[in-house]
C-alpha cells in the first residue's frame, strides 16, 4: 500500500467510500431514525446481558468456541505438499504456467542484458523525454547510475525484469477484471472482499504454499506479487470508470453506439487517469515485495537486503533498500509521464521548444542505439564496470552508531532523556497497561462493544459485520495475540494521526514545507520495512514499542498527504468567502477547512489503519508478538496453519476498522 | 486534428505498443523455455545451492562453489532462499543441495524417508549446540550465572520496561523451535520470554547491551559467526535425556539436544553430476573452519570467492579429501528438532 | 462627489497575473494586445490602471466580457486579491496599507461579497452558514441566532434554517448567500457576477430582492455582472471594462445612449434603447419660449422614451420636457425621439471592433 509523490496523491481514491446517496433528511425519518436506533440498541443489550449470564467474566476467548482451524488449514498444505508431484491439475496446469512466468523474466532478463546498461539507461532516460519530462531523464540516469556504483546492476536488472512481469500481469488481468466490475453489482461486490483479502492478507502467509503450487525462483515471486499488488488496478479502473459523467455516457449513447464502442471510445479514455494511477500503485505495492520475494528464491534486490540483516549491516541493507525506492521512483515517474503524454491535449500554446518532437525522436533514437553499441562493445555487455563503485555501507554503519550512542542513552536529550527512556515509558505506562485491559475484556463484552460502536457510528448492517468479524478473530483462536496487536496499532495509529494530520496542515500552510516532505515521505513509503528492523531495535529495543515505531514510520505518509490534499482541494471560493469574512488562520482551519476536508481526513485516518496493519509483520519481526510474530512463525516454522490464522485475523481486523472508519460520512452529508 | 481524436488516436497507438511488448515477453519467454530446454541436455547442468539467512551457510556455498567451478567444473549458482522452501525446491530439482540443514524433523520425514526425492548427504561436521547465552563480560561479574541456578536467584538482573516486574529472557529467530518458555516456567524462573522475531533484531538488541556492558540473557547457538565477534559464555541447563525430549513441549525441563548438521540433496544428482554428488557426500568441515570463512567476509569485507579462495589455498589436503573421500556419516535428524 | 460621501476609493490600480508581475507595471510591455504580451511575457494584465469613486448608497455595476478582470477587481477591494499598484480606500480606511489585523476588522465589519457559485459552507446548517460572519466576530451563540432568524425572514427561508445547502435550490442557496453577507450589516456590499448562475426568473426576483433592500438599507453596493439587464436595472452607474481597463464609465443612459466606442457598444445593441433613455436624453432647446406654447403636451425628463412615443405620436407638434419645479427645459418631437431610440450603432462598427475572446476559466484551473 505504497503511495509516491504526485501520482499518489489520489490513489487514496482506491478505497474511497462510496458517497451515500443523496438523502434529503427530513424530520419524519430523523425520527424514526432516533426510533430504531434505541431499539436496536436495546437487542444489543439483551444480547450482551445474556451473553454476560452465558460466558461469565472470564478473560480471553471461550477454547470451546474454537474449532481447530489450524490443523485444518495444516491438512490442506499437507495434502498439497503431497500431491504435489503427481496431482494432474498441478503437473499439467500450474506448473506450466509457473514454467512460463519463470521463463518469461528470463527472457526479460537477457533482453535488459543484450541492451546493456548504457542501453538500458538511454532506453528509460530516453522515454522520458520522448514523454515531455527532462528532469525524469536526469532522475533516471542518476538513480540507474547508482544502481551500477553500489554494485547492484545485475540484481537492479532482475528485480526490474520481475516487478515488470508482474506489473504487466496485473494489468492484462486487473484492467478487464475493474471493467466487469464496473459493469456488473455483482461481480462488483463479489471482488471487494477477495481484493480486501489479497491487499490484506500478509505474503509470509502464504509463500509456502505458493512455492509447493509453483516452484521457487520467478514463478512464485510473480505470483506473491500479483495477488498483493493486483488490487488497486482493479479499484481504479472500476472507479474511473464509474466516474466518468452520467451525461458523458448518454451523449456516447445518443450516437448510437454499442457497449463496446461506449467503453473503448468514451468510457476506457476518460477513465485513463485513474487507471494510469492504479498502474503506479500497483508499481509501488509489488517494489515493496522484493524483499519477501526474494526469500523464495527470485534474487534480486531482496538478497542483499537479507545478507546484510544477517550480519546486521545496516549500511549494506540501507543501500540495497535506497536502490528499490530509486527503482520504483523510475517506474512511477517514467508510466506517469508516459501516460500524460498520451491523454495530453496536443494543440496546447505553441511554446517554443529547442528541438522539434520528430527530430528529438531521432536523436533519441540514436543515442539509444549508439548507447547499446558502445556498451556490447567497450562496456562488458550486462554487467556494470566493477571498477567504479561507491563503498556508502561503513559511512552509514558509523552515522548509525554515533545517532544511537547520542540518542539512546538516559541523559542524552533534554526532558525524554534519550530513546531508551522514551521507549521505556511507552511501553510500561500505556503499552502495557492498554494490552492488559483489551487482554482482560470478556470476550462477549469486546464483541457486543465493538457491535455498538459499529452501530453507533456506521449503522446496522455494519455493526453485524464487525460483530462478525470480532467473533471471527476468536473462532480463528487468535483472540489473545490480536489484542495485543490492537494494542499497537492503536497507539500507532494515534501517533501517526497526532503527528501526521498537523504535518499536514502545516505543509498546506507553508508550500515549502510540502516540498521538503514530500521526498522524505517517497522514501519512508517504498523503502522496504526489512531495512530499518535494525534501526528500530537499536533505538527502542526489542519489544512492542519497536513494533509501534515502525508501524509509525511507515504509516505517517498517508496521515500527511492526505490531510494536505484534503486542505488543497476545498474549493478557492469557499476559502474566499471565509476570508472575505475577515476569519484568522485559526478560525479558516477550524470552522472552514478541516469540516471541508473531513471526508478526506477520514479517509486519511482510514488508510493510516490499513497501513499500520500491514506493518504488523514488521512488527513481528523485531519483538512486538501478536499476530505479527505467529505469521512470521508460521513461514519459520512451517506451521502453515497458525500463519495462515494469524494472517487472516489480520485481515479481520482490518476489514472490521475499514468498514468502522468508512461508515462514518453516511451520517450526514458533506 | 481536434484534441478528443488526437487523444483517443494516442490512446490507441499506446494500447497497439502495450500490446507489441506483451506479445514480444511472450514470444521471448518461449524462445527462453527452448533455450532453457537445451542447457539441460547439455552435459554440464548447473549446480545450485541454497544460500540460507545465515552467514555459516554463505560460507559453506562459497567454498563448495569455488571447489565445484576450478575442480569438477560445474557452474555454480547461489540462491538465497528461506528454510522451508528449500526442502520443496530440493525436492522438484530446483535446488541441488543444501550444505547446511538444522533439524527440519517433519520435512526429512516427508522428502528424505517419505517420497524418495531428497536424500541425506551425511553430517557437514560442526555440530548444532543450542541453550543459554549470556555476554561473557556478566560472568565475570557475576560468577553464578554459568548455572541455571544462579539465573534463577539473579532474576531481577535482566528485568525490562517490555517484561517488568519479570526478568526478559531473549529469543531469536522464530524459525528454530524453541523451548525457553517451558523451561523458564518448569525450572520457576521468574522470568518471561520476549521473541525478537527475527535473528537481526535479536542481534541489534544484544549488540546494544554488549555496548554499554548491561546484563542480557537470550537463546543462542553456535557455530553462528558472532561468536567470533562478541565473546559469549553458555548458561549450563539441566542435562538433555531423552526421555525430557518426549515430554510435552510446555513441559520440557533440560537442555536443547544437539543439533547434528547435516547436508541433503536433490535425489537425482548422483546421476545427473556424479562427481558433484560424491563432492557434496564427503563435503566436512569444522565450526572453526566455517567461521574463518565467515568473518572474513562479513568482517574483512572479502569478496565470497576471495574468501573462499583463500581457505581453499590454506587448506589443500582437506579440499582434496572432499574431491576423492568417502561419504561422511548419515545421522537422521531427531524428533523435535 | 463630497469627500465624506465618498465610501470606495480606487486610484490607479494595476494587477498583473504571471512571472514578471509588478514589474510590467506601466511599462510599455503592458501596452501589448493581451495575445501577444502573454506570448512574450507569459502575464496577463488583470487590472490596468483602473480608478473609480463609489458614493455612500450608491449602486456600481462594473461589466464586461468573460476575462476582462471583474472579479480580479472586486476581489482587490478587499484584498483578497492584491493588486501591484495604486490606492484603494474603504469607508475611509486604506485598505493597501493596512496590517493583518486592520484588515481582518476591515472585513468583519465594513464589507462583506456575494459569490457567484454562492461558496456556501457545504457541512454547516443553513443557519451557521448566515451565522458565519457573526460566528466569526465572537458574537454569542444566542444573540447571532436571533439575527439569523429576522435575516431568513427578510429573505424568504425561514423553514430552511437547519438545512444543508445541499438540500436547497440554486436560488435558494444564493438567498442564504445575501443573508450571510447582509448578517454583519457591512457597509459595502460587493456582488461577483452573483445571479448569473441562475435561471432568468428566479433571477429577476432575486434582483428585485436587492433592489427591495436597498430602498430600506442604502448600502454602497459594487456589483459585477455581465448582463446588461441586470446593470441597467440595478447600476446608478456602470463601468464597462475591457482587457482590465474602465472602457466607459457613466449612468445607465450615458452608456447606451453614447456608448464610447465599439466595444460598449456591441454591449448595448440589443437594448431597446426606448426603456433606457429618458426624456431629457433625447429633448432640443425649446422652439418656443413658453410653456403655454405646449397645452398638454409636456412630460417630465425622467420619463423614458416608451413613455413619451405616445404622446409625440398623437400630435405633429413639439412637446415640452418640464422639470419638478415647473421649468420648461427642452422639447421633444417625432424626429428627435425616433432618433434617439434608432440611434444604435451600425453593425460594421460593432463588427470592426473586436470583441476579447473569452478566457480561459482560470478559476477552475487554480482550483485543480
Ligand atoms: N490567479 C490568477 N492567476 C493567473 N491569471 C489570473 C488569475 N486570476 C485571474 N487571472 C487572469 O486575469 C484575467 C481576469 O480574470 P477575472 O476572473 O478577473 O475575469 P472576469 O472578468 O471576472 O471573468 P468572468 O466573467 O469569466 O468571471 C483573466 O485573463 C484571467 O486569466
Ligand atoms: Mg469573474
Amino acid at each position: 500500500m505504497t503511495v509516491l509523490a504526485e501520482p499518489n496523491e489520489q490513489v487514496e481514491l482506491a478505497t474511497m467510500p462510496d458517497l451515500p446517496p443523496d438523502r434529503r433528511t427530513t424530520k419524519t425519518t430523523v425520527s424514526k431514525l432516533a426510533q430504531t436506533r434505541w431499539s436496536g440498541l436495546f437487542i444489543f443489550f439483551l444480547a450482551i446481558v445474556i451473553s454476560a449470564i452465558y460466558g461469565g467474566f472470564h478473560s480471553g476467548f471461550p477454547t470451546s468456541l474454537v474449532p481447530n482451524i489450524a490443523t485444518w488449514f495444516n491438512s490442506i498444505a499437507n495434502w498439497i505438499t503431497v500431491h504435489q508431484s503427481t496431482a494432474p491439475f498441478f503437473v499439467h496446469f500450474l506448473t506450466p504456467i509457473g514454467n512460463w512466468l519463470g521463463n518469461s523474466v528470463n527472457a526479460l532478463t537477457d533482453v535488459l542484458n543484450w541492451l546493456s546498461w548504457p542501453g538500458v539507461i538511454a532506453v528509460f532516460a530516453g522515454t522520458a523525454v520522448l514523454s515531455g519530462k527532462w528532469r525524469v531523464g536526469i532522475f533516471v540516469v542518476i538513480a540507474m547510475i547508482y544502481f551500477g556504483l553500489i554494485g547492484l546492476w545485475a540484481a537492479s536488472m532482475s528485480t526490474l525484469a520481475l516487478m515488470s512481469v508482474a506489473v504487466l500481469i496485473s494489468v492484462v488481468l486487473g484492467v478487464p477484471l475493474g471493467i466487469a466490475a464496473a459493469a456488473s453489482r455483482v461481480v462488483e461486490e463479489a471482488i471487494r472482499p477477495v481484493l480486501d483479502l489479497m491487499q490484506m492478507l500478509p505474503a509470509f502467509a502464504y509463500l509456502v504454499p505458493i512455492v509447493l503450487l509453483f516452484g521457487i525462483g520467478n514463478a512464485g515471486g510473480i505470483i506473491a506479487t500479483v495477488i498483493y499488488a493486483i488490487a488497486p488496478v482493479i479499484r481504479l479502473t472500476m472507479l474511473g470508470i464509474h466516474s466518468v459523467p452520467y451525461e458523458t455516457v448518454e451523449a456516447g449513447k445518443s450516437f448510437g453506439s454499442n457497449r463496446w464502442q461506449l467503453l473503448r471510445k468514451v468510457q476506457l479514455p476518460m477513465a485513463l487517469k485513474p487507471i494510469v494511477l492504479g498502474i503506479n500503485q500497483v508499481i509501488m505495492m509489488a517494489l515493496s515485495v522484493v524483499v519477501i520475494a526474494s526469500m523464495i528464491g527470485t534474487g534480486g534486490l531482496g538478497d542483499p537486503i537479507l545478507q546484510a540483516l544477517s550480519i546486521v549491516d545496516v549500511g549494506d541493507a540501507l543501500v540495497a533498500g535506497v536502490a528499490i525506492v530509486f527503482l520504483a521512483m523510475i517506474l512511477d515517474r517514467i508510466v506517469s509521464a508516459v501516460a500524460e503524454n498520451v491523454g495530453r491535449n496536443v494543440s496546447s500554446k505553441g511554446q517554443r521548444q529547442l528541438i522539434s518532437p520528430r527530430n528529438l525522436r531521432i536523436l533519441v533514437g540514436a543515442f539509444v542505439i549508439v548507447a547499446i553499441a558502445l556498451g556490447n562493445l567497450v562496456g562488458g555487455g550486462g554487467s556494470f564496470p566493477p571498477g567504479l563503485s561507491l563503498s556508502l555501507s561503513s559511512p552509514v554503519n558509523s552515522f548509525l552508531s554515533f545517532l544511537q550512542s547520542h540518542l539512546y542513552h538516559f541523559s542524552s536529550m533534554p526532558i525524554i532523556g534519550g530513546t531508551s527512556n522514551l521507549s521505556s515509558f511507552t511501553t510500561l505506562e500505556i503499552l502495557n497497561p492498554l494490552t492488559r485491559i483489551l487482554g482482560d475484556i470478556p470476550w462477549w463484552l469486546a464483541i457486543f462493544g465493538t457491535g455498538v460502536i459499529g452501530y453507533l457510528i456506521a449503522g446496522w448492517r455494519r455493526a453485524v459485520l464487525v460483530c462478525i468479524g470480532v467473533t471471527a478473530i476468536g473462532v480463528l483462536g487468535m483472540w489473545t495475540d490480536a489484542s495485543v496487536t490492537l494494542a499497537q496499532v492503536l497507539i500507532a495509529l494515534v501517533m501517526c494521526l497526532a503527528i501526521g494530520i498537523p504535518l499536514g496542515i502545516c505543509a498546506y500552510w507553508w508550500p515549502t514545507l510540502e516540498k521538503v516532505l514530500r521526498p522524505i515521505l517517497d522514501v519512508l513509503q517504498t523503502m522496504p520495512a526489512f531495512v530499518y528492523l535494525i534501526p528500530v531495535v537499536l533505538f527502542f529495543s526489542v519489544g512492542n514499542m519497536a513494533g509501534v515505531t515502525a508501524s509509525f514510520v511507515y504509516a505517517l505518509a498517508p496521515a500527511v498527504r492526505l490531510t494536505n490534499l484534503g486542505l488543497r482541494q476545498i474549493k478557492v471560493d469557499m476559502i474566499e468567502a471565509g476570508n472575505s469574512f475577515g476569519a484568522t488562520r485559526l478560525q479558516m482551519l477550524r470552522k472552514v477547512e478541516l469540516p471541508a476536508a473531513r471526508s478526506t481526513i477520514i479517509l486519511a485516518i482510514n488508510q493510516t489503519i490499513m497501513l499500520v496493519l500491514a506493518e504488523v509483520i514488521v512488527a513481528g519481526l523485531v519483538g512486538a508478538g501478536g499476530l505479527g510474530y505467529d505469521v512470521v512463525v508460521g513461514l519459520g516454522r512451517d506451521e502453515f496453519g497458525l500463519g495462515l490464522s494469524a494472517g487472516l485475523a489480520i485481515v479481520v481486523l482490518g476489514i472490521v476498522f475499514d468498514r468502522l472508519t468508512q461508515g462514518r460520512p453516511a451520517g450526514r452529508r458533506g | 486534428m481536434s484534441i478528443k481524436s488526437s487523444r483517443a488516436l494516442r490512446l490507441k497507438r499506446l494500447v497497439r505498443w502495450g500490446g507489441a511488448i506483451a506479445a514480444g515477453t511472450v514470444l521471448l519467454s518461449a524462445c527462453g523455455s527452448s533455450s532453457s530446454s537445451t542447457a539441460t541436455t547439455a552435459p554440464k547442468p548447473t549446480i545450485t545451492l541454497v544460500t540460507n539467512s545465515w552467514e555459516g551457510s554463505l560460507a559453506n556455498n562459497v567454498v563448495a562453489q569455488y571447489v565445484i567451478e576450478k575442480d569438477l567444473h560445474y557452474p555454480v549458482k547461489l540462491l538465497d532462499l528461506a528454510e522451508i522452501p528449500a526442502w520443496p525446491a530440493t525436492a522438484s530439482g530446483s535446488v541441488s543441495a543444501v550444505l547446511e540443514v538444522w533439524g527440519h524433523y517433519n520435512h526429512y520425514q516427508t522428502y528424505v524417508v517419505g517420497n524418495h526425492e531428497v536424500i541425506n548427504a551425511g553430517l557437514e561436521g560442526p555440530t548444532g549446540n543450542i541453550g543459554w547465552y549470556i555476554p561473557t563480560y556478566l560472568l565475570k561479574s557475576h560468577p553464578e550465572l554459568a548455572t541455571w541456578q544462579g539465573v534463577k536467584a539473579d532474576w531481577q538482573l535482566f528485568v525490562t520496561p517490555q517484561t517488568a516486574p519479570q526478568g526478559e529472557f531473549l529469543d531469536g529467530a522464530p524459525s528454530y523451535v524453541t523451548n525457553d518458555a517451558a523451561l523458564v516456567k518448569t525450572l520457576g524462573i521468574n522470568m518471561k520470554v520476549v521473541y525478537a522475531g527475527s535473528e537481526a533484531a535479536q542481534l541489534s538488541q544484544i549488540e546494544t547491551a554488549y555496548k554499554a556492558k548491561k546484563p542480557i540473557i537470550f537463546y543462542w547457538y553456535t557455530p553462528q559467526y558472532f561468536n567470533h565477534v562478541y565473546s559469549f559464555s553458555q548458561v549450563t541447563l539441566p542435562p538433555f535425556t531423552q526421555a525430557c525430549a518426549k515430554l510435552p513441549a510446555a513441559d520440557i525441563n533440560c537442555a536443547y539436544p544437539p543439533y547434528y548438521l547435516y547436508k541433503i540433496m536433490n535425489s537425482k544428482l548422483p546421476t545427473t553430476a556424479p562427481s558433484v554428488a560424491k563432492f557434496i557426500q564427503a563435503f566436512n568441515w569444522t565450526a572453526a573452519d566455517q567461521n574463518s570463512v565467515s568473518y572474513d567476509m562479513a568482517v574483512n569485507k572479502l569478496s565470497g570467492p576471495a574468501a573462499a579462495a583463500k581457505f581453499v589455498n590454506s587448506h589443500q589436503s582437506l579440499v582434496q579429501s572432499w574431491i576423492n573421500g568417502a561419504p561422511t556419516a548419515k545421522k537422521a535428524p531427531v524428533l523435535g528438532t | 462627489m463630497e469627500k465624506s460621501q465618498v465610501q470606495i476609493s480606487c486610484k490607479n490600480l494595476w494587477k498583473v497575473f504571471g512571472p514578471k508581475g509588478a514589474s510590467l507595471v506601466g511599462s510599455p510591455d503592458a501596452s501589448l494586445p493581451p495575445a501577444d504580451l502573454q506570448e512574450k511575457t507569459g502575464c496577463v494584465v488583470a487590472i490596468r490602471d483602473v480608478s473609480f469613486e463609489v458614493a455612500r448608497g450608491e449602486v456600481f455595476v462594473v461589466m464586461g466580457l468573460s476575462g476582462s478582470g471583474k472579479s480580479t477587481l472586486i476581489r482587490s477591494l478587499t484584498r483578497l486579491v492584491d493588486v501591484d499598484a495604486g490606492e484603494i480606500e474603504l469607508c475611509q480606511r486604506d485598505v493597501r496599507k493596512a496590517d493583518k489585523n486592520q484588515l481582518r476588522d476591515i472585513r468583519r465589519h465594513n464589507v462583506s461579497m456575494v459569490f457567484q457559485q454562492f461558496a456556501l459552507f457545504p457541512h454547516r446548517r443553513v443557519v451557521d452558514n448566515v451565522a458565519f460572519g457573526l460566528e466569526i466576530q465572537g458574537v454569542k451563540k444566542a444573540d447571532r441566532y436571533r439575527k439569523v432568524d429576522e435575516l431568513l425572514q427578510i429573505v424568504g427561508l425561514s423553514g430552511f434554517a437547519n438545512s444543508f445547502p445541499s438540500e436547497l435550490s440554486g436560488g435558494m442557496q444564493q438567498r442564504v448567500g445575501l443573508a450571510r453577507a447582509l448578517a454583519v450589516d457591512p457597509e459595502v456590499l460587493l456582488f461577483d457576477e452573483a445571479f448569473s448562475a441562475l435561471d432568468p426568473l428566479i433571477r429577476r426576483e432575486m434582483q428585485d430582492q436587492v433592489i427591495h433592500l436597498q430602498e430600506q438599507l442604502h448600502k454602497t453596493v459594487v456589483f459585477v455582472s455581465h448582463d446588461l439587464d441586470e446593470a441597467l436595472k440595478l447600476g446608478d452607474r456602470i463601468a464597462i471594462m475591457r482587457n482590465g481597463a474602465f472602457v466607459q464609465v457613466g449612468t445607465p443612459e450615458e452608456v447606451v445612449g453614447a456608448p464610447k466606442d465599439g466595444y460598449v457598444a456591441a454591449f448595448t445593441r440589443d437594448v431597446s434603447r426606448s426603456k433606457v433613455l429618458t426624456a431629457r436624453w433625447a429633448m432640443q432647446t425649446p422652439k418656443y419660449g413658453n410653456l403655454s406654447s405646449y397645452e398638454d403636451r409636456i412630460v417630465s425628463p425622467t420619463t423614458l422614451l416608451q413613455g413619451v412615443l405616445p404622446v409625440v405620436l398623437a400630435s405633429e407638434l413639439p412637446v415640452g420636457v418640464v422639470d419638478t419645479n415647473g421649468r420648461l427645459i427642452g422639447e421633444l418631437d417625432r424626429r428627435s425621439v425616433l432618433a434617439a431610440i434608432n440611434d444604435g450603432p451600425s453593425d460594421a462598427e460593432v463588427n470592426e471592433n473586436h470583441l476579447v475572446p473569452a478566457a480561459a476559466n482560470w478559476r477552475e484551473e487554480v482550483a485543480k
